[in-house]
C-alpha cells in the first residue's frame, strides 16, 4: 500500500497535459465552447442530406486512440405529414465529411406530424486522429416540396431552439 | 516520460482519499461530487419546479448524492454542488401536456434563473400519449450553486403514475 499526498498534479513534459488510465474523461466541449449555446434555426427543402452548419460541434482529441462520446438533443419539424431525416457526419480536418451510420439507414431519425419534436442522438465514435474533428448535422426531407427545420424558433432570439450538444473525449 | 506507481492519492492532509488505482489499473474517485434523483409522477403545474423523488410516486431508493452534493428533497427539489468546476448534467423526462395545443418544455434552473439554452421540448404536447425529453448540458458552476428543473411549457405536465418512468436528474463534476 502506498499513498501520495499532493494538492496539484501536472505533466512533467507539458504542465497542462497529464495522461490517465482507460475510461478517464480527457476533455469536454459543448455548444458554448464552440461559439454559442444558442444555435439559430436552419431548414432545407432538399431530399438529399444537407449540412446544417449552425449545429457543428468540434473537438480536437489529445490521443488518437480516444473514444468520443457525442450527446446531442435537437428539435426537428417537417412542413408536411411525411418524414424529416437527420444524420450526423464526422469531418476530420483536411478530409471529407463521413456519415456515421449508427442507426437507421436513412439517417439517425425520422419524424412526422407537423410539430416540433425532440430527437436525442448519442453515440461513441473512434475518429483515430489528433486533428480537429467536427460533428456536423445533416437534414433532409422525405418528399420534394417539403421543408425540414432544425431549431424551434426562426429569427430573433435562438434561446428557445431546444438544442444542446456535448462531446467528451474518453481515454481508451 | 515519467511513471508514478501508486495505489492511492489523498489530499495533502491525508484525511480524504481522492483517487485509487487497483492492480488492473482501474481508477476510482470515491468522493467525486455527483448525484442522481429519480422518479416523478402525477402532475406538475405550469411554471413550477419538477418534483423528482416524489414521495408518492418516486423510486427514491435509486436516488443518491455523494462528494458533498446536497439534495433538498421535497422542500424545493434543489441540487446544490459543493465545489467550483465544470459539471455534466443530464435530465430525462417522460411527460405529456394536459392540452393538445400546448407544448411540453422543461429547462434547467441555476440559482433560481432559467438557463435558456438548456431547454428541451415538443411544440404540441398531445394529451393522449407521453413523449420523451432529454437535456445533456455542460457548464461551469461555483460552490453552493444550486440546480433545479422547471416546467416552462405553458401548461401542466402529466407524468405516468409509475415510479420508474417519470424521469431522472443526474450529474457529476468533470473537473
Amino acid at each position: 500500500m502506498s499513498t501520495l499526498s499532493v494538492d496539484t498534479i501536472q505533466g512533467k513534459t507539458t504542465a497542462g497535459s497529464v495522461d490517465f488510465p482507460s475510461g478517464t474523461i480527457v476533455q469536454q466541449v459543448n455548444a458554448t465552447d464552440n461559439g454559442t449555446a444558442n444555435r439559430a434555426q436552419q431548414s432545407t427543402t432538399s431530399t438529399s442530406f444537407a449540412h446544417m452548419s449552425n449545429f457543428d460541434l468540434a473537438i480536437t482529441p489529445k490521443f488518437s486512440s480516444s473514444k468520443i462520446l457525442y450527446m446531442g438533443n435537437f428539435n426537428l419539424f417537417g412542413s408536411n405529414t411525411t418524414y424529416t431525416y437527420m444524420a450526423i457526419y464526422r469531418h476530420i480536418a483536411g478530409g471529407s465529411a463521413t456519415y456515421i451510420p449508427t442507426q437507421a439507414s436513412n439517417g439517425h431519425c425520422a419524424i412526422t406530424q407537423q410539430t416540433y419534436m425532440q430527437v436525442p442522438v448519442f453515440f461513441i465514435d473512434s475518429p483515430n486522429t489528433t486533428n480537429a474533428v467536427t460533428y456536423k448535422v445533416y437534414l433532409r426531407s422525405h418528399d420534394s416540396g417539403d421543408t425540414s427545420y432544425i431549431g424551434w424558433i426562426s429569427g430573433g432570439s435562438a434561446n428557445d431552439n431546444m438544442t444542446n450538444m456535448i462531446a467528451l473525449e474518453i481515454r481508451a | 516520460m515519467s511513471t508514478l506507481r501508486v495505489d492511492e492519492i489523498k489530499d495533502s492532509t491525508g484525511a480524504s482519499t481522492a483517487l485509487t488505482i487497483d492492480s488492473s489499473g482501474r481508477v476510482t474517485q470515491p468522493v467525486l461530487p455527483c448525484w442522481s434523483v429519480e422518479g416523478i409522477g402525477g402532475t406538475s403545474s405550469n411554471n413550477s419546479i419538477l418534483d423528482f423523488a416524489n414521495t408518492n410516486n418516486g423510486s427514491s431508493n435509486l436516488s443518491f448524492v455523494q462528494g458533498g452534493v446536497t439534495w433538498s428533497g421535497a422542500s424545493d427539489y434543489k441540487i446544490t454542488v459543493p465545489v467550483t468546476g465544470v459539471y455534466l448534467v443530464n435530465v430525462g423526462i417522460n411527460c405529456r401536456a394536459t392540452s393538445s395545443s400546448h407544448a411540453t418544455t422543461v429547462r434547467l434552473v441555476k440559482n433560481g434563473t432559467e438557463i435558456s439554452s438548456s431547454g428541451a421540448g415538443k411544440e404540441d404536447g398531445e394529451s393522449n400519449h407521453f413523449d420523451y425529453l432529454s437535456i445533456n448540458f455542460i457548464f461551469s458552476l461555483s460552490a453552493n450553486d444550486y440546480l433545479q428543473v422547471k416546467n416552462v411549457g405553458g401548461n401542466d405536465l402529466q407524468f405516468p403514475n409509475d415510479s420508474t418512468t417519470g424521469g431522472y436528474f443526474n450529474g457529476h463534476l468533470l473537473g
